[in-house]
Parts: C-alpha cells; sequence; structure tokens
C-alpha cells in the first residue's frame, strides 16, 4: 500500500467513527451520555502509549499520565478545586488506598453533572518511576464502583434529573405510559391527558420538515404565577413546572442535554 | 416609525434574527424587523405558533387561560412569545438563536411591546 494510500485509509477510518471535535479535543461524552465518568475510564482503557490526557470536564481541566491502559497519577487540574490538591502528582497505588479514595472522589465530585466531557492526548510528562504502574482502567471501575457498560438514561429523564432543582414537579413518559412523577403533578397529569397529543399534533404540522427535540415554556398557563413546560423527545414526553427565574438554567440544561 | 424600534432592538440583541409584531385576533403579523430572514409562509407558522403556545380568547391548547408568554426551544433556535397586558390580542413573536440572553431580551422586549400595544 502507497503512503497516500494509507493516509486516506487512516483518514476514512477517522471519519468512520463519526467523532465530534471541539477546538481539538474529541467529545467523549455529551449532555450525559455515554456517563461522564464512564466516558474517562474507557480512554484510559484505550490508551496503551505513555500519554498525557487531558480530559475537559465542562470548565475544568484534568490532566493525567496513562499508559498501558492504566492511570498512573494526575498531574494538574485547572481552577480552584480543593480536591485535587490531595492527589495532584502522586503515582496512584494500592498501597495508597486514601489517594485511591480521593482520586475517585474528585472524579465523580467533577463528573456528576457534567453536560459535556473532551479529551485531547498530549506527549506525557514525567510522573513517578519506571516501576510505578499505576492502576488499569477495570480496577478503578470497580474501587469507585462504576460500571462502564451502564446505558446512560433517556436523554429528556437526564433533562429532566439534572434540572430537578428547578423544577417544582415533573412528570416523564416513555413510549406513552408514565415512567417517573415528583412533586404535585396533578395538573401536569391532566394537561397530559387532555391536551399534549393534540398540542404536538398541531406543532407537528406547522413545522412540518423539522425534526429533533422540542421544549415549551409557558407563563400563566393556569393563571397568574403559574409555569408549566412540555418536552418531547422521539417517544419520550416530559412534563413539569419550574420556578420563572430559573427560565434561563432550564434552556442553558436543555441546550447541553440536546445540543 | 414602528420598523425602526423593531430594527433597534433587533440590533441590541444580535442572536435575534426575527422580532415581529402580530394581533392573535386575526392571526395576522403586523409588522417585522426590516433584516428578518422569514418570508412570508415562515411569518404566519411563527404567528400560528403564537396562537397555539400562548392560547386565545376561544381557545387553549396548553393550560387553562392564555398565557403571558412562552418560549419554544428546537435544535438550534429558541422562538419567543410575549403577550401585551394591555390589549391581550397584540403579541411580539421573535426568533433567535440559543445564544440568546432570554432573560435580558425579555427585559426589553416587554416594555417594548406594551408602548406598541399602546401606540404610543
Amino acid at each position: 500500500m502507497s503512503d497516500s494510500t494509507l493516509i486516506a485509509s487512516k483518514l476514512a477510518a477517522l471519519l468512520d467513527r463519526n467523532e465530534t471535535y471541539v477546538s481539538g479535543a474529541r467529545v467523549i461524552s455529551q449532555g450525559g451520555a455515554p456517563t461522564p465518568l464512564a466516558s474517562v475510564l474507557t480512554e484510559i482503557d484505550s490508551t496503551v502509549l505513555e500519554r498525557t490526557l487531558v480530559f475537559s470536564i465542562d470548565d475544568v481541566n484534568v490532566s493525567m499520565i496513562v499508559a498501558g491502559r492504566r492511570l498512573r497519577g494526575f498531574i494538574d487540574v485547572s481552577g480552584n478545586v480543593p480536591e485535587a490538591a490531595s492527589v495532584i502528582g502522586k503515582v496512584l497505588s494500592r498501597d495508597e488506598p486514601e489517594t485511591l479514595q480521593a482520586a475517585g472522589d474528585l472524579m465523580m465530585l467533577l463528573c456528576a453533572s457534567a453536560s459535556r466531557v473532551m479529551v485531547r492526548s498530549l506527549p506525557a510528562r514525567p510522573l513517578g518511576s519506571g516501576s510505578d504502574a499505576g492502576l488499569p482502567a477495570e480496577g478503578l471501575a470497580k474501587l469507585w464502583k462504576i460500571d462502564l457498560d451502564e446505558k446512560p438514561a433517556a436523554r429528556l429523564e437526564r433533562f429532566l434529573t439534572a434540572n430537578a432543582a428547578s423544577m417544582t414537579a415533573y412528570i416523564y413518559i416513555s413510549n406513552g405510559a408514565v415512567a417517573k412523577t415528583v412533586g404535585d403533578v396533578a395538573t401536569l397529569d391532566a394537561m397530559w391527558a387532555t391536551q399534549v397529543a393534540d398540542f404536538r399534533k398541531r406543532q407537528r404540522n406547522l413545522y412540518p420538515k423539522q425534526e429533533g427535540a422540542r421544549l415549551v415554556c409557558l407563563n400563566d398557563p393556569m393563571g397568574e404565577g403559574t409555569t408549566a413546560a412540555v418536552a418531547f423527545d422521539g417517544n419520550d414526553v416530559g412534563l413539569f413546572s419550574y420556578q420563572p427565574k430559573s427560565l434561563s438554567s432550564i434552556l442553558a440544561g436543555w441546550n447541553a442535554i440536546t445540543g | 416609525m414602528v420598523v425602526d424600534e423593531l430594527d433597534a432592538l433587533q440590533e441590541k440583541f444580535a442572536a435575534c434574527d426575527t422580532i415581529a409584531f402580530a394581533d392573535l385576533s386575526t392571526q395576522m403579523i403586523l409588522v417585522t424587523n426590516s433584516s428578518t430572514s422569514l418570508a412570508r409562509e415562515g411569518l404566519d407558522n411563527l404567528c400560528a405558533e403564537a396562537a397555539l403556545t400562548l392560547g386565545t380568547k376561544s381557545r387553549q391548547f396548553l393550560g387553562v387561560v392564555p398565557c403571558s408568554s412562552a418560549v419554544v426551544a428546537s435544535p438550534g433556535q429558541l422562538r419567543i412569545f410575549l403577550r401585551a397586558d394591555t390589549e391581550p390580542t397584540d403579541v411580539l413573536c421573535c426568533v433567535c438563536s440559543t445564544q440568546i440572553d432570554v432573560d435580558a431580551f425579555i427585559a426589553d422586549a416587554r416594555p417594548f411591546l406594551e408602548k406598541l400595544s399602546a401606540g404610543a
């Protein structure tokens, strides 16, 4: 195979992977799917040669030394993250259970509600000695109780769960059946039973060519001071009431999940 | 002129493409900003969506009373609908990108709509 053919086939293989890059970083988790921490561990598991992996977890950059599908340790965490102090510069080892747990706590803290995780692979930097192997991704998953094969919840369910603090009540409906309710949902339930199907049909008729998820937020639909919102995503529907002052954060959360 | 005022509001919020003043009783767009990218059919749909989401005097499609405002998010786009307090059939229909500062926009657009609705 000629050099140019080889390059072309490698480029084609890369394109086939349907990956998304933002400013040179590869997106590995968007809107909670795949699960942010599982996606980080999967990247570690895929890294054979010694590299510095820089994970951008929303606005925090976490730099790790990874080799042989093992995490050797953390070399930097950007911003003001006090929890990082006890792990930066230390080689991870089963002989140091406190450091291991602190590393797990740090990653769980950063990944808990991360809307986007990206990764860049950079040349390795020195950490520890040649005999310091670190821990394999699978071992870390067991220690930190992370299921690497866990299927993420549906997008709409993740949106409702992630933004529950801004909501006063919500109903999640999957494939036509109520799957989850939180708070006093009597009004939302009545809306679901009597109005939502007709509303959706009419809105589809207005924009027959527009595909994708929709969110409709209403002020005062049940009288002054009330709110209600309906979200559609494929066969999933969510209805919720929310704090009026939270509208912009709810819209930001929606964009993070559906964007 | 009303168009100049619509243009001024649109220029202040670059993420906003279309600002249209409409009458829900006739379901007609009365005037838009001069640089809107929407053609007549798009404006008609926008007005119909305002009636669907905000509700009209005769019918609510979501809720039991006409809404004072509504925001519809679809991929890459927000549509914001505001109803005038003094004349409930007067509405402002806006098409924006998702980058818009919704709170700041509504804070400016609400008094603008009331002024427009009062004919000031």
